[in-house]
């Protein structure tokens, strides 16, 4: 990106912001696409630099994108918590739909499946790991899938996990981005958690 | 919300909390009665706590790791969709640098940011644009610049590593990857405090005489060639036009560099000195202080006639806050006459510091012998100036109270605001100790002087002291150093200044040398303990744990992030004795007794004679034991301990009013106000042991008083109804009442409104049954109880109190509202149970 093209980002990105932090959720359409290929242009640029590296620290790519996309002496706090919400749903969509095209590729689209035993290999695998990234693809959904259904439960709680896992924001961030208290998020993180966790269990018995 | 049945959402979540707060075994028995007929609601929280553990552990080894390995496998793979506009260097590995980033491009070449493969470490990489590469000079010249500028080391000069060259012939630099904004940026947005400027000044001072002291000139030094650190260090960069003295490199007649900075001797292309960096040093300082560059014009002809022969606009005449010192310190540096114009960068820096500590700089005579006060801005170092720079000593015998002001930093960012308010607090504490001064203001009463424009005289009168100890503290890098001033209040004299330096990790031990200093000065009367505690060196602390520690403080009433704090702290320094004491108070408030006590323990064995750690141990034994006589004696050895120490004397007052001790519950009250007059909670604390002493006109007198302190004062208009009440004035109390917040029901039980009071008896039992009850649900319902005269429903919220262990228990013996109840035995019992029966 060129320094003017940077700047007229920048700009556009910190309006967008404003206008989030005055309720305008219309604002939120506009600045998706944008940070979404910011993110995907850091991922590129991460990946320069972590060759071989088998994990990625989400936290650190949503943070590089809002280095370069926000100018910081004009952000307040608040704005930075809705730019990495906004990062964070960007992260997931982005790594949702990279999981479904790997599926895809490699058997076809039937959904995943996993049955408890899965899940425990996997936890084990995981834990040594090692494992082929297929179960990782296959995990990936299952809990997105898992996280659409929380939404329906408890839209907040559905947010609270997307800021927490995708972005990883902190729980005064998530509480600035969703406008609510810090004992709110870990109250809605606390409960979210177990409700993941019983879902997919639930599913994999089913 | 937009979820169906918020509500309900609601509900389950606080439930879900408040059920895992408690220990296992008692979980079950809460939700049953929690949840009271709503089975289903109780099934689903029965499940839902069980998998707790599984769920946060499946979260954290299974979920999170594989939302962080897709993000890996994403890269791995790195599909077509994924590839960003090229540059031609980025993603490229040249020699053993990894190129990661475009940092910008000057006149002087393309910047990157890389990585260096093999000292693993991030550097900046510089390359000679290639059309310069077939240009001999500009080739010489760079080569020139490594050579010169990588034999310079010093914090405030980035750091070149190495030149090298790549296949293709291009040149290029190896330099320190110097993270933060540059002036120029910083400027951008409005002229700098007077104390940032200054500090930024004397930073680039240092490293310029460094330079200097090596032979090399800068040559361009402008607001775009400094960089300024997160932590607020000064990084010069690009000594591109630097030149060997002695080496002219330059052709003659042609001027390279920013015009704008450029001293009159530069524009002519004659033969330069450090004394140009000087002035250049000079045009940015003003720069920083005015927001406008010192000459202009349209064109760079008319610039340069401008430098050569024009007055810069003094700059007292863009901001008359700037002292008179510090404006001729500009004039000097901007001095068209090489002669007259400081000679070195270390002069620079000798009369900035003058400055900063007040003094005038040292060739101007004219400024000094006035007594100057400088508003918002580092106020207290300029607080008071004396002639010559030389202070008088004079025997100190006559102060005997003292109050240490908040400390100022010279630069503006917060992390550095919040250490110099940790040391603030640090040093009010070792002078707390000292048994031979009558009053050392505590630090909520200080607070409201930050950056204060009053004089010491008043400052002096409106705390009742002698004399202030003014602080300014710097941290740089892994060093602290603290100047101290001592100023007779009345007078408006410095009685003594001094600075007093040493690393981070011994930041303790520095606080008790200013401490000690200051108590030799002062001639206090010490004890033998006392002396050999201050001149004992403090063990070292680890500084991330000191960081953490600051914070912890700061934190103080939200107790579960301050327990996170403290944590840490611990954990990055297991030595760490005060952080141990400061964990426990936040662990007794939210009922951790065993991780209180072992906090506690592990303070005492690393510092048996720490006064914090009794603090807490008095805290434990009264809230989570009841076990009255042994809080007392800890809170007693406390102000052994640490005689000033107004937290534990008001504590110690509350602890004996609930024991039915009227006059040394007073006393310690008024011992805790002395030393903390502006604090809410002392105030509070004197009127509530009034109120409970049944002293009704003082309690409201020293309740009105508190209304000034607080900010919100719902609590004490429940208190002043409280002190009509129980006179039996109940109009009054009735309209106190209607302006808190707070239950009051009791007042309509007793002016005959029953059906009020049952109103709220039902919204409290409702709060209760939902499992939202605070500590005051269960006794608020007893007092409406023993209102209505229901006494057997009184009696056994009273006893649900106990049972939660509401802090509300400790009243009992002393709470004038269950007077009725007093003469049963089932009262005795209760007396008996929080260990208040003699």
């Amino acid at each position: 990106m060129t320094h003017t093209a940077q700047h007229a980002a920048q700009d556009e990105v910190t309006r967008l912001l404003e206008a989030l932090e005055r309720g305008d959720g219309a604002a939120l359409d506009t600045l998706f696409p944008l940070v979404y290929e910011e993110l995907r242009a850091v991922a590129h640029r991460q990946r320069q630099r972590w060759q071989g590296d088998r994990t990625l620290n989400t936290t650190a790519l949503v943070h590089e994108a809002y280095l370069k996309l926000v100018d910081q002496s004009r952000a307040s706090w608040e704005c930075r918590a809705h730019f990495l919400a906004a990062a964070a749903k960007a992260m997931r969509h982005i790594l949702i739909n990279y999981s479904r095209d790997r599926r895809a590729q490699k058997r076809g689209g039937d959904p995943p499946k996993l049955s408890l035993e899965e899940l425990g290999d996997r936890l084990q695998r995981l834990q040594g790991e090692v494992g082929p990234s297929d179960d990782n693809a296959d995990l990936l959904l299952a809990l997105d899938a898992a996280l659409r259904r929380l939404e329906r439960v408890n839209a907040r709680q559905g947010r609270i996990v997307e800021c927490r896992f995708f972005g990883g924001m902190t729980i005064e961030e998530t509480a600035a981005a969703l406008g609510v208290s810090t004992a709110t998020v870990s109250r809605g993180w606390a409960l979210a958690q177990v409700r993941l966790y019983q879902d997919l269990k639930d599913e994999v018995q089913a | 919300m937009d979820t169906p049945d918020a509500g309900r959402e609601d509900r389950i979540e606080r439930l879900f909390e408040n059920a895992l707060a408690l220990p296992p075994e008692r979980r079950a028995a809460f939700l049953v009665r929690a949840c009271g007929t709503d089975a289903e609601l109780r099934t689903t929280l029965d499940r839902l706590v069980s998998h707790a553990r599984e769920a946060h552990d499946f979260v954290d080894r299974v979920a999170g790791p594989a939302v962080a390995r897709a993000a890996g496998t994403l890269l791995d793979d790195s599909p077509a969709s994924l590839e960003y506009g090229a540059d031609p260097f980025v993603g490229q590995r040249i020699a053993h640098f990894q190129i990661l980033e475009r940092l910008g491009g000057g006149g002087m070449g393309l910047v990157y940011k890389a990585l260096d493969l093999r000292l693993d470490r991030t550097v900046a990489l510089k390359f000679l644009p290639p059309h310069l590469g077939a240009d001999e000079e500009a080739t010489r010249r760079f080569i020139h610049e490594a050579k010169a500028a990588s034999a310079l080391d010093h914090p405030n000069i980035c750091a070149i590593h190495e030149i090298g060259e790549t296949d293709a012939g291009q040149l290029f630099i190896a330099m320190a990857y110097c993270e933060g904004e540059t002036l120029k940026k910083k400027i951008a947005r409005g002229p700098l405090s007077v104390s940032d400027a200054l500090d930024y000044c004397a930073q680039i001072a240092e490293g310029l005489q460094r330079a200097h002291d090596a032979g090399i000139v800068h040559r361009d030094v402008k607001p775009a060639n400094v960089m300024v650190t997160d932590g607020g260090r000064v990084k010069i960069v690009d000594f591109g036009l630097a030149k060997m003295a002695g080496t002219e490199l330059t052709r003659e007649g042609t001027t390279i560099g920013t015009v704008a900075y450029m001293s009159p001797e530069q524009t002519r292309g004659v033969g330069l000195d450090a004394r140009t960096d000087v002035w250049s040093l000079g045009a940015v300082l003003y720069e920083m202080l005015t927001g406008q560059r010192p000459f202009r014009g349209e064109s760079d002809e008319t610039l340069i006639y401008a430098i050569r022969h024009d007055e810069p606009k003094p700059v007292r005449a863009f901001r008359p806050e700037i002292p008179a010192g510090l404006a001729a310190l500009v004039s000097r540096c901007l001095d068209k006459d090489l002669a007259r114009r400081y000679q070195r960068a270390d002069e620079v820096l000798a009369d900035l510091r003058a400055t900063r500590e007040g003094r005038a700089a040292a060739r101007h005579p004219a400024a000094s012998k006035r007594v100057l006060q400088y508003g918002s801005v580092a106020a207290l170092f300029f607080l008071l100036i004396l002639a010559g720079g030389t202070l008088h000593r004079r025997p100190a015998a006559r102060v005997a109270s003292l109050a240490v002001l908040p400390a100022t930093v010279f630069t503006g960012d917060s992390a550095q605001e919040y250490f110099a308010e940790g040391m603030t607090d640090l040093l009010i504490n070792d002078l707390s100790q000292l048994s031979g001064l009558d009053r050392v203001i505590s630090r909520t009463s200080v607070t409201q002087y930050k950056g204060t424009r009053k004089s010491s005289r008043q400052i002096g009168r409106e705390l009742g002291v002698d004399a202030l100890v003014e602080l300014s503290v710097l941290r740089a890098g892994e060093r602290v150093r603290i100047n101290v001033s001592l100023i007779a209040a009345r007078a408006e004299r410095v009685l003594w200044s001094r600075s007093f330096e040493r690393p981070m990790r011994d930041v303790l031990t520095l606080q008790r040398e200013v401490a000690q200093a200051i108590a030799r000065e002062l001639q206090v009367r010490l004890t033998p303990q006392e002396a050999a505690r201050l001149v004992e060196a403090a063990p070292p602390v680890n500084p991330e744990a000191f960081a953490l520690y600051l914070q912890g403080v700061r934190v103080d009433g939200d107790d579960r992030r301050a327990i996170a704090y403290f944590e840490q702290a611990t954990e990055k320094d297991p030595n760490f004795a005060l952080a141990y004491a400061r964990l426990a108070v936040p662990h007794v408030m939210v009922n951790e007794k065993a991780e209180a006590e072992r906090a506690i323990a592990k303070a005492l064995e690393l510092d048996p004679s720490l006064s914090e750690a009794y603090d807490a141990l008095g805290l434990l034994r009264l809230w989570l034991d009841w076990d009255w006589p042994a809080a007392e004696a800890a809170l007693r050895r406390s102000i052994g301990l640490n005689p000033h120490n107004s937290r534990a004397h008001h504590e110690l007052g509350q602890l004996v009013m609930r024991r039915g001790r009227c006059d040394d519950a007073i006393a310690e009250e008024q011992r805790a106000m002395f030393s903390d007059p502006a604090s809410a909670r002392y105030q509070s604390g004197i009127a509530e042991v009034y109120l409970y002493c049944r002293r009704y006109a003082e309690a409201r007198r020293e309740f009105e008083k508190t209304l000034d302190l607080v900010r919100d004062s719902s609590r004490v208009y429940r208190f002043l109804g409280d002190s009509y009440f129980y006179e039996g004035q109940y109009q009054k109390a009735l309209a106190m009442y209607e302006r808190t917040r707070e239950p009051h029901g009791w007042i309509y039980a007793a002016v005959g409104r029953n059906e009020e009071a049952r109103r709220q008896l039902d919204s409290l039992k409702a709060q209760w049954t939902r499992g939202d009850a605070n500590n005051m649900t269960a006794w608020n319902l007893a007092r409406i109880y023993t209102s209505l005269g229901e006494r057997e429903q009184a009696f056994t919220w009273l006893e649900r109190t106990s049972e939660r262990r509401d802090g509300m228990s400790v009243y009992l013996k002393v709470h004038p509202h269950f007077d009725p109840l007093r003469g049963e035995p089932r009262f005795q019992a209760l007396l008996k149970k929080v260990r208040l029966t003699d």
